[in-house]
């Protein structure tokens, strides 16, 4: 009897049913049940281990290549590399450095295969059962790893006997099991919610089906999972199901092996259907298709309806009527901050966004993501693009994801306006009692099923950026996240501290001995805003770390958010009977998230050894995108850290920074200059007071003086800004976004976080219509984008009349050469950058220039640093090579092959001129860096590289220079990714 | 006990916030914790029974009915500038003492006072601040008990520091910071933020540019009514150091309390509103010299505004939220199942619900404040 434990995604995807089925088929005896997270298998075959390797198998290529074909398709290629290869512990070893860097890219884990108790297996079942196994997975089930073992037949007996006492299936010798619950570990999964299936969706538009026009559908391919559980294992008593008692012909289907249905744990059908309807305040309008009907009704007439979702209200209403979104707007008091639009299909989104195959597939991925694309400017279903997303060609769309909203679109036929039901920074409703109560001067109408939601989730959000999906935001059917990082190697640096503790004293030993055997549990506390847990358990002598990022969970400041942080955390810590040994938190005092460590941590103290580990804020940035990239865990990269904000280690607030390190610390060997942010906090909403600062700084009295008539008649302002009164320094880059889109007139007051980044990254779009001059540069990468862009490039420029600036847009002299800065000793300097821009204003230069320019200047500043930090690093390892004199490389970089339009200020610079002795071309450097420098990945991290324009002009710039590069794929770039940095930090950082 | 994590003392020790509960707690609380008779509290409350009983004890419930209470404060002002708009450091110095005197229910009767004087100080500045100290203790019909001069070498301290202390009978027992009830009021006495707003301004040199007076003022004879009428008050705090946000904080860790305030009846005047959002401050950590706030019980609160409103200084009482909850570890997260996601729990808070109904916590002033938004 051989023991199949099967980890990774095996619950609510049909697995058992699908074993089950097999079994029979082959006719093989046994059992499956649900253990905790896991699926284990019993099979009543026997296996000689040695035929296996001198089996005909292997004599045989025709059928050994069609094995592996199946299994490539599959991505168990391990699997059989394992197996066929006939080197059962060597390979084993062999596949852990091989993992390939695709694989840990996206989160995707070969699957591992071991073998204990010396199993005896015959060849022939075996084979027959793991490639149809293999080949006829259930479409949403993942194996990460399996063991095999034998048991005895006695033991087998004995587990069969304590779990067949009530309605068990017996299939003619092979049974599934009743669940066991058991605590899980990080491998183990917990099944992420699902958009409604093909089948379903047949289902519910067939008359004959029970589930016609059925709004809560769920097979085991489709419907809310993660949502709905309540505890593990995944079974209905454990889900918000567990009120409904099914109907007749539901507890067959659950019961048949052969039906979808079979222990679909959700299932419900007209007959035993759980009642929706339809309110307006608290009184029931309507129910079930009636209520589906009177809302499409309302849609038309411009109404707005709270309506539930997988993970959680959502506020719709009808994407082609202005008026309608305008008074969503005003009574969510959001004023600009674009909306998210769910269409019906594919099709239909295909005609409001130009959409590339990777965001298509994004799409109708069962994830149901949120995609930010960009419009099509035909607009043939005359959405209120305006009102939808003001002053941006970019937009958020989503397909229909339940049954619900199927059935909806089948009555009301435009895209709806699909937008979370909450209150302004607190969490994603996901009751009908608060959402009346919060909501209700806010929606017309609510719409609600009687069946809970346990976890509320938002929706996921994906970009495409620079040549992939990048993750924006991880919720609905993205998270919980479980993965690991199989490309990250044995540590190189643990074992030189062995062997220097060794030759030292016995303390060191003992202490190296602790840290790198005791296997630790680690919860990492995320940042303030959209923060996240991430629970992550390492066994540091075996190299096996596992880590479990939580949904996005919100920004901190509400108390809500708060709430919804602890409940999230109590939910997995349950699940994962999680007590952690390591606690990991920013440093920020005022982060709600570092008070939570040290309230944990001073509370649990006093039973266990909880430590508390701090990492500063870009720091952990760095982390997550090396956890990303990383082959070795001692591996070191210069990190380009941009984002809003974070506390720096000199008590600044940073966000420009770049580090060269690891996991276990990284040096500041470079920054953005200084700037002050007038008034502290609020200068991030007042970003008037970035744009005043940065004209002060770069001297430009006609700014500076411009900016004064805005407060001349307010004396007190006058001298608190003077006197730079409650002002913090700050190096972000975020900020300096701000700032220039202050300068630029087009924005003083920020309503929504990023939005002058997407200001000037829709003026920097828009440039393109301006000819393509200086398109060049982006030859050769992201050609989808460009084509699209060109062929639907009929931007107006009408859409710049709501900034309110009074600059207006004026000439093009046709050139988007890069602004005039400099770089001393690792400080980007800015006087000259924002000087151009000021000059540029003043001479009236179309504001589409202004930012392309300024996109451009950010990019080159990352190059140029970049060039000149490996080309430093090179010099230092040729130097420590060959000859031990130091060689101190101190230059400014200039700019390269690009004529400068404001060339004449530029060179005025007395100063800069003379500092700029060495001018390397881009041949020498391109050689230099691949040379060289070509170890030293460089890595991007920070919410910065949300901005599209900005990541793919860097992105083209260092392909050009060949410079191995890297955005997120795994974690988003912004604070949601924080919480994995600081899990890296806990296992491999330095304390 | 973890030890004083600072080398030296941070400067941000002495705000009022955190960082002096800190200081309080790891230093002096230590050596000196055990010999205090109300720890927590503006002033200490000590018996002087017909009896003679000796030493102190802690007033309230266990106090003799024929015996008296008295309260006493010390408290040591440094101001800069020592002359601002609407008032000085004389002035200060005796309604800051007199006030903590009649947080706890008492009359300020007696006063004492310590000069610290900077060589150099002009003799007509030091007569103002003592013409000023002299309205005050008018004004209150204090008696002097003890008054201390020392001169110190030019640059050993900033101008003018002065030490009083104050002593009062108790009119009203019972008054603490731990009293709290589930259910009471919380009433404000008057718009907040003017003494810190206008200090501000006139240390950067900006007064002149605005209206902003401080506050500064003795409120004893504004809570008489109340103390010497039959209440339920239970709390009882001026917001000085630290603002609102510090008594509030302070009451509910004391009484291990969930407070909720209402935004929008906190008033605050356009000026100091203007200041603030000029500068970028909070005006609830703003320091107030004569504003109290109480916690009441809820059947008498609006009883108490009425009162308070009759006097001028309290013309603008209000109510502006309650205790909604009191001893309880679990906070409002009640259904946490795992211990140790409990465990993050903090045990009290305040929270401050805008006209939206979005809630945060009122942050408790700790150092400088950081931005923190990304």
């Amino acid at each position: 009897m051989l023991k199949i434990h099967c980890k990774g995604i095996t619950q609510g995807v049909g697995f058992r049913p699908f074993v089950c089925n097999l079994a029979n088929d082959l006719g093989l005896g046994g059992a499956v049940v649900n253990v905790g997270g896991d699926g284990i298998i019993y099979l009543d075959i026997d296996y000689v281990w040695g035929d296996f390797l001198s089996g005909e198998i292997l004599a045989n290529p025709k059928k050994r290549n069609h094995i592996l074909n199946h299994i490539a398709h599959k991505k168990f290629m391990r699997f059989y590399a394992l197996h066929l290869g006939g080197l059962w512990k060597k390979d084993l070893i062999f596949c852990n450095a091989q993992k390939s860097a695709k694989s840990a890219k996206n989160g995707v884990n070969p699957t591992k295969i071991s073998i204990k108790n010396g199993a005896k297996i015959t060849k022939n079942d075996f084979l027959a059962f793991f490639s149809a196994f293999f080949a006829k997975l259930p479409p949403n089930a993942k194996i990460h790893s399996i063991h095999i073992s034998h048991i005895c037949n006695a033991t087998y007996h004995n587990i069969i006997k304590s779990k067949t006492h009530q309605n068990q299936t017996h299939n003619a010798g092979f049974f599934i099991l009743d669940s066991s619950p058991a605590f899980l570990s990080l491998d183990s999964h917990i099944p992420q919610d699902l958009a409604t299936c093909e089948h379903c969706l047949s289902d519910i538009f067939s008359p004959k089906s029970r589930h016609f026009f059925y709004h809560l559908i769920s097979c085991t391919n489709c419907g809310g999972r993660y949502s709905l559980i309540k505890s593990m294992p995944y079974d209905r008593a454990n889900t918000a199901m567990s009120a409904y008692q099914m109907c007749g012909k539901c507890a067959k289907d659950y019961a048949d092996t052969k039906s979808r249905f079979y222990h679909a744990q959700p299932i419900s059908c007209n007959e035993c259907a759980v009642p929706l309807k339809l309110y307006k305040g608290k009184k029931v309008l309507a129910k079930n298709e009636a209520a589906i009907k009177k809302v499409a009704k309302y849609l038309e007439s411009g109404k707005i309806i709270c309506i539930k979702g997988l993970g959680g209200f959502a506020l719709i209403c009808d994407s082609t009527n202005p008026l309608a979104i305008k008074n969503l707007r005003e009574r969510k008091n959001r004023p600009y901050k674009p909306f998210a639009i769910m269409a019906q299909d594919i099709a239909t989104a295909g005609q409001i966004a130009i959409l590339n195959s990777a965001e298509s597939s994004a799409l109708i991925s069962q994830s149901a993501p949120i995609i930010l694309a960009r419009q099509r400017k035909k607009n043939a279903l005359n959405l209120a693009l305006e009102q939808i997303a003001p002053n941006l060609s970019s937009i958020g769309i989503l397909l229909a994801n339940t049954a619900l909203h199927h059935i909806l679109f089948r009555f009301f036929a435009k895209p709806i306006i699909y937008t979370s039901a909450n209150l302004k920074g607190e969490p994603i409703i996901t009751n009908i009692g608060q959402a009346q109560e919060s909501l209700e001067f806010v929606a017309d109408y609510f719409l609600d099923f009687e069946r809970g939601i346990y976890n509320g989730v938002d929706d996921s959000i994906l970009r495409f950026i620079a040549g992939e999906m990048r993750p924006i935001r991880l919720a609905r059917g993205k998270t919980p996240h479980n993965f690991e990082l199989p490309n990250i190697l044995p540590n190189s640096l643990d074992l030189k501290s062995q062997n220097l503790s060794k030759s030292t004293q016995k303390s060191t030993q003992k202490n190296t001995q602790k840290n790198t055997q005791k296997p630790q549990k680690i919860l990492a506390f995320g940042a303030q805003d959209k923060t996240t847990l991430c629970y992550a358990s390492s066994d540091i002598s075996s190299h096996n770390a596992k880590f479990m990022l939580s949904p996005y969970i919100g920004d901190l400041a509400s108390i809500a958010t708060q709430e919804k942080y602890l409940s999230v955390m109590d939910f997995f810590s349950r699940i994962y009977d999680f007590v952690p040994s390591v606690l990991v938190s920013d440093f920020h005092p005022r982060y709600e998230s570092v008070r939570y460590a040290k309230q944990m941590q001073e509370n649990l103290a006093q039973k266990s050894e909880t430590k508390h580990l701090q990492i500063y804020h870009h720091h952990a940035h760095l982390c997550a995108i090396l956890g990303e990239v990383a082959s070795s865990a001692d591996e070191e990269i210069l990190g380009i850290i941009w984002d809003g904000s974070g506390l720096g280690e000199n008590g600044d607030i940073w966000g420009g920074e770049f580090l060269f390190g690891g996991f276990r610390e990284a040096r500041r060997v470079g920054h953005l200059q200084e700037f002050s942010l007038y008034g502290g906090e609020v200068a991030i909403k007042e970003i008037w007071r970035v744009g005043y600062a940065l004209s002060k700084l770069c001297g430009n009295e006609k700014m500076q003086a411009k900016y004064e008539t805005y407060f001349q008649n307010n004396e007190f302002l006058k001298i608190a800004l003077q006197k730079g009164i409650n002002s913090h320094k700050t190096t972000s880059v975020g900020r300096l976004f701000d700032g220039v889109a202050s300068l630029m007139g087009i924005l003083q007051e920020t309503s929504y976080e990023g939005q002058s980044g997407a200001l000037i990254e829709e003026l920097y779009y828009q440039s393109f219509d301006l000819g393509d001059f200086g398109l060049e540069h982006l030859a050769g990468q992201d050609m989808d984008f460009r084509e699209s862009y060109l062929v639907d490039s009929s931007l107006q420029n009408s859409s710049l009349g709501d900034f309110g600036g009074d600059f207006s847009l004026g000439y093009f002299s046709g050139d988007f050469a890069r602004y005039p800065f400099e770089i001393q000793d690792g400080v980007v300097k800015l006087e000259s950058f924002i000087n151009g821009i000021c000059e540029d204003i003043f001479l009236g230069v179309d504001l589409r220039v202004v930012a392309r320019k300024f996109i451009r200047t950010l990019s080159a500043i990352a190059l140029d640093f970049a060039l000149d930090f490996l080309h430093g690093q090179n010099l230092k390892s040729s130097a420590t090579k060959s000859n031990p004199q130091k060689s101190s490389v101190q230059k400014s970089i200039t700019q390269k092959s690009s004529t400068l339009k404001s060339s004449e200020d530029f060179s005025k610079n007395a100063d800069f001129s003379a500092k700029s002795s060495i001018d390397f071309s881009a041949k020498n450097d391109t050689k230099s860096s691949a040379d060289f420098g070509a170890q030293i990945k460089v890595c991007f991290s920070g919410g910065v590289f949300q901005n599209k324009a900005l990541c793919e002009e860097i992105h083209a710039a260092f392909l050009r220079e060949n410079i191995p590069h890297f955005f997120h794929t795994i974690v988003p770039t912004n604070d949601s990714g924080i919480s994995f940095g600081q899990a890296l930090f806990g296992i491999y950082g330095k304390h | 006990m973890q030890k004083y994590p600072h080398l030296t003392i941070p400067l941000s020790a002495g705000s009022g916030g955190a960082d002096s509960d800190e200081l309080i707690n790891k230093i002096f609380l230590p050596h000196l914790g055990r010999f205090f008779v109300s720890e927590g509290e503006d002033a200490g409350v000590f018996g002087v029974g017909d009896l003679g009983r000796q030493g102190g004890r802690c007033g309230g419930k266990d106090s003799d009915e024929n015996g008296v209470d008295f309260a006493l404060s010390t408290d040591s002002f440094v101001i800069s500038p020592i002359f601002f708009s609407g008032g000085d450091i004389g002035k200060l110095s005796v309604c800051g003492s007199s006030n903590d005197v009649a947080m706890m229910g008492a009359k300020p009767e007696f006063i004492s006072f310590g000069f610290m004087i900077e060589e150099g100080l002009a003799s007509s500045a030091l007569e103002r601040v003592v013409e000023s100290i002299e309205r005050e203790v008018e004004k209150m019909g204090l008696k002097i008990l003890s008054a201390d001069t020392k001169v110190l070498p030019k640059g050993s301290l900033d101008t003018l520091f002065i030490n009083t202390t104050c002593v009062g009978r108790v009119l009203k027992r019972g008054i603490s910071s731990k009293a709290l009830q589930k259910g009471d009021k919380i009433i404000l006495s008057a718009p907040i933020g003017a003494h810190g707003a206008s200090i501000f301004a006139s240390r950067e040199g900006i007064g002149l540019q605005s209206h902003l007076q401080s506050d500064c003022a003795q409120l004893f004879p504004m809570l008489e009514p109340i103390l010497r009428g039959d209440f339920g008050i239970h709390a009882l705090r001026d917001a000085t150091r630290g603002g609102l946000s510090a008594v509030l904080n302070e009451w509910a860790n004391a009484s291990g309390a969930s407070i909720e305030i209402d935004e929008e009846c906190i008033k605050i005047d356009d000026e100091v509103r203007g200041v603030c959002e000029i500068l970028g401050l909070e005006a609830y950590m703003l320091a107030n010299e004569g504003v109290c706030a109480m916690s009441v019980k809820s059947s008498e609160a609006e009883k108490i505004c009425e009162i308070l409103r009759a006097h001028t200084l309290g013309r603008h009482a209000k109510i502006i939220g309650e205790v909604t909850q009191t001893n309880d570890k679990k906070g409002a997260n009640g259904n946490l199942t795992s211990d140790f996601a409990k465990s993050a729990m903090p045990n009290a808070r305040v929270v401050l619900k805008n006209k939206w109904g979005s809630k945060r916590y009122m942050e408790y002033p700790q150092g400088e404040l950081l931005p923190r938004i990304c």
